[in-house]
Order: structure tokens, then sequence, then C-alpha cells
């Protein structure tokens, strides 16, 4: 150690000073620690690629939108065609935002449990099915979790439009609309507002949800999103999933900027 | 068959009880735990400061943080006249907060254990939503194989052991098991640190302390059932007033000697204004729309 170079006798400041360093050199980097161990304390596995999306539900119908871009780092745009919503079947679409390689895996093994669905009972899982399967195995993380923010739409047994929200660990609740990702705070109070009649005023108007409406609210709520949140923009992609009918899907251009 | 815990064996052997008669050993056995574990972390990363770290209030996901906060309260009363049914009230907010961030005003924080029984959600959301959905699994498992209704003792003796097998790992679970058998009407209150005591007036939350002062103040032993609701919805306005974790509307299962009734969600605020005009007490702000 350094202390013991200096003469305390002569130079008792100096003795104390390279002391003290040594003292705090040792405690930030001991010399048992291995490689391994300051690689374990850094690890981080998660990355955030930005981005939102919401879903809303009507009586037969259901509209996820999302926007499309991927950022790395929350600064470069690496992708501006990002595919955000899957549609896993003709009534079950999720969508997440999040790290995409956590949302990669959950796709898979959402898609593997309605195949294999699909072979054991011979006709296709419905939503509510799905949604509880999705919790449970987002549960079955609960120690390394996937780093999502999962939204679950489709169209029930009895045809309604269903709207399932999850939290990193699989919390599930059930409501009329959703929103994830960066631009949630901005998109929650917009649907509050439009789509739950929450804080609208005694007096004003109070529109029934139709497929148009609810189509014309998100592409608002995503233009507004584009122009306050760095993350979101390029275009937004909506998926229309209605009872009976096949899912549609519709882009449209947003800010690039 | 593998669901996490609990397994039935695949096989097709039949077991001799003690009388002699043969059985398969799926109905007679009690079923053994699987071999499912939860996947922690690679490089021998601990699971609650890894989970903390990346999910935790000092994170950078801010809407990605653990739904949690609440106020849930339960107790047990007589009835005080022959028109009333006595049993538990049990009186819940619907808040769940994300960090800061409101995530959902409408959470169901009463869940059915059984047939007879309530589990509430205290803590971590899914959490509680798991560990009660498990339990209300082995409720229906055992009622299938005793023949007989599961107590609410055992049913939380078994969710206490459950959760003592995960101490440590930053799990957060604080409910109540709310129900009425064979020995009466019987509150349970289990933790994620492994504790479970019997109680007759409970509260879990971070609105806890607020439900606690009304509670000692207005309880008492024998009431009526209507006096049993209101101090239930009183004691849950006042905590939602005072606490930034509980809000939403308040969710109100009355648990009989015979069955258990769910009311309909009332919102605090209007909560609020019923009880202030009862107490003759003046709104100190009133804003007027212009």
């Amino acid at each position: 150690l350094n202390a013991f170079k200096h003469d305390a006798k002569h130079d008792p400041l100096g003795a104390m000073r390279a002391f003290k360093a040594a003292f705090a050199d040792v405690e930030e980097n001991p010399d048992w620690r291995s490689a391994r161990l300051i690689e374990r304390q850094r690890w981080n596995p998660y990355s955030m690629e930005g981005g939102s999306t919401a879903a809303v539900a009507g009586d037969n119908f259901v509209v996820i939108a999302s926007d499309t871009r991927m950022t790395a780092g929350e600064i470069n745009v690496v992708n501006r065609e990002v595919d955000k919503i899957h549609a896993l079947s003709d009534n079950i679409v999720l969508t997440t935002s999040g790290f995409y390689g956590d949302v990669l895996q959950m796709r898979k093994l959402l898609e593997s449990h309605l195949h294999k669905y699909r072979f054991d009972y011979r006709s296709n899982m419905t939503v509510d099915l799905c949604a509880e399967l999705l919790a449970r195995n987002l549960y079955y993380r609960r120690f390394f979790p996937y780093y999502t923010g999962a939204i679950l739409a489709g169209i029930d047994e009895h045809g309604k439009g269903a709207v399932f929200s999850y939290d990193p660990i699989g919390c599930i609740e059930r409501l009329a609309y959703s929103a994830s990702g960066a631009a949630e705070p901005m998109l929650i109070p917009f649907l509050d507002c439009q789509v739950g009649h929450v804080t609208l005023s005694e007096g004003s108007e109070r529109p029934k949800l139709t497929l148009d409406r609810a189509c014309a609210l998100m592409r608002d709520a995503f233009r507004s999103c584009a122009e306050r949140e760095i993350t979101t923009g390029d275009s937004i992609h909506l998926v229309i999933a209605e009872a009976g009918k096949p899912v549609r899907h519709e882009r449209r251009k947003l800010r690039e900027d | 068959t593998d669901m996490w815990g609990l397994t039935y064996r695949d096989d097709e052997r039949d077991t001799e009880d003690a009388l002699g008669e043969t059985f398969d050993v799926n109905a007679v056995e009690a079923p053994v735990s699987g071999n499912f574990t939860f996947p922690n972390p690679p490089l021998g990363i601990q699971p609650k400061g890894f989970v903390n770290a990346h999910f935790g209030p000092d994170s950078s996901a801010k809407s990605l943080q653990f739904r949690k906060g609440t106020t849930t309260l339960a107790f047990v009363y007589e009835p005080l006249t022959e028109k009333d049914q006595g049993g538990i009230i049990v009186a819940v907010d619907s808040r769940a907060s994300a960090g800061e961030y409101i995530s959902s005003k409408s959470v169901m924080k009463i869940l059915d254990v059984g047939d007879h029984m309530v589990a509430t959600m205290a803590g971590g959301a899914a959490d509680c939503q798991f560990w009660c959905r498990t339990v209300h699994k082995y409720c229906n498992l055992f009622e299938l194989r005793e023949r007989s209704t599961i107590t609410v003792s055992a049913a939380s003796k078994y969710f206490a052991n459950v959760l003592y097998g995960y101490k440590g790992q930053g799990l957060s679970v604080g409910s109540m098991v709310a129900g009425y058998d064979k020995r009466g009407p019987q509150i349970f209150m289990v933790n994620s640190e492994g504790d479970r005591t019997l109680l007759k007036v409970c509260s879990v939350g971070s609105g806890s302390l607020n439900a606690y002062g009304i509670l000692d103040t207005y309880y008492k032993p024998k009431m009526t059932d209507e006096e049993a609701q209101k101090l239930g919805r009183r004691a849950i306005m006042h905590a939602t007033y005072r606490d930034a974790g509980s809000g939403g509307v308040c969710n109100l299962v009355h648990i009989t000697p015979t069955k258990k009734v769910r009311y309909p969600g009332v919102d605090v605020s209007k909560l609020w204004y019923e009880f202030a005009d009862e107490i003759g007490r003046d709104i100190a702000y009133d804003p007027r729309d212009e």
C-alpha cells in the first residue's frame, strides 16, 4: 500500500491522504471481486425500443392502433416500419410496447399455445381464455420478467369487443380502452375524455362509439402523440377486428421527425 | 399435466385404501408438487435485486412498474336485530398505481377463493391475483377430494405456507382471507413475510391507518346490516380522501352465514358528499362553473 511509503513522522498529512485514498480504492475495487461479479452487477438484458400503442373496444368491434417507429437508446431511429400489432388469429390481437426481444418471445409463446389448442380441441381459442393464459405466462416469469406492457384485444364469444391490459408480470384487467408505451400518459386522458366520457362537463354531448368514430379518435390520438413524444411517429398502423369478419389493416402516414 | 406447484400423476395405478378397496390413485392421494420452478436470471443474479433495479421506483421504466397500492378492510359483526344477518363486511378501493401513474381505477380487489370465502388484494396486484387463484384451485381440489367444504383456517394456512416458500424473493402480498365456515365468521390476514393472524377487525394497505381510525372509532360488535355496510364504506372513503395510493370506487362484499353478496361499486367522491351532508359539514372549497 502507498501509505507505507510515506514517512508518517516527516509527512503526516501526505501519509493520511495516501491512506485514505488506498482505503477508498479497496472499497471500490476489492481484490476478491472477479470480472464475473462485475459483469453480474452491471448486467442489463433489457432496452426500450420506444413507441406506443392503444386499443378501444366497441359493441361488436375492437380497434387497435400503434405507431411504427423503433428507436435505440431513445435517440436513434432504427426502423420506420416495425409491426407492433400482431394478429394472432381472426379474433385475437396482441399489441405490446417495451423490449422487442421479449415481445417476440411472448408472441411466439402465444402462437404456439393457440396452435396447440387448435390441435387439442379442434376450434379456435377464445379471447377470454387467451387473456388468462397470457396473464399466467407473464407471471411464470415473475423473477425475470418480460419487459413489456401488453394489451390483448379481440372479439369475445358473445360477439362483443374486449380489451385486456397487463402490467409486466401479468396483472390482468378487462377494460373498454387501454394504452401502453411511451405516450401512455398522453393517450389515456384523451381516451378517458372521448371514449369513457369521464371528464366531459355536464351538458356536453356524449356520442355513441361507432367503428368510424373509434378509428377517427385513434388517428387523432396518435397524431397528437407524434407532436409531443420523440419515440412515436412515422406512421399509424390500425387493426380493426369485427365480429364475424376477418381482421383489417390500415396504415396512415405520420410525422417523420 | 404440469401446472406450477401441484401436479396430478399421469399414471393409471390403483391404490388400496385401509379397507382393501382399490381406487384410482389420483382420486385418493393428495397431489404432489411438480417440478416447475420459476426461471431466475442467469449468472446467479438474485431475482429480488434484479427486479428492483429494472422495475423499481428508481428504474427508467416509468410506465412499466408493477401495479400496487390500496386500502382494504374487513370486519366481523353480529346481528343486532332479527332482520339482520351478521357475518363479515369486506370493503376495498379500486386504484392501482404503477409508480406515480394511476394505471387503473377499476381493479376488482375482492377475489373469490371458494364458494363461501373471499381474499382481498393488497400490495402487488399481479402477485395477489396469481396466488389467490392458486389458493382457489387448491380449495376446489380439496373439496373434491375430501367431499366437504374447506375451512377458512385451512385455506389461509395453505396460502401462508405457499408464500413462506418465496419469502425474501420480493413478492408483495397482503391479503385477508375471509369467510364463513362451521367455526363461524373468520378473517385471517396473510402476508408475504409469512404472517398469518386471526382478526376480527383488519385493514391492509397504504391507506390502512386512516381506515383503522374510522373502524376503531365506530366499530361495535353488534350492528345492523346497514350500519355495518355504512361503516365499511365510510372507512374506505376516509382512507381514499387522505391516501394518494387509494381511490376509485368502493367495492363491498357481505359474507352472510349462507351466501356471499357483492354490492355494486360506489364512486368515493360521491361518498364524500353523502357523508359530509350527513355530519352537516361545509365543503370548505366550493368551485362554481361560470
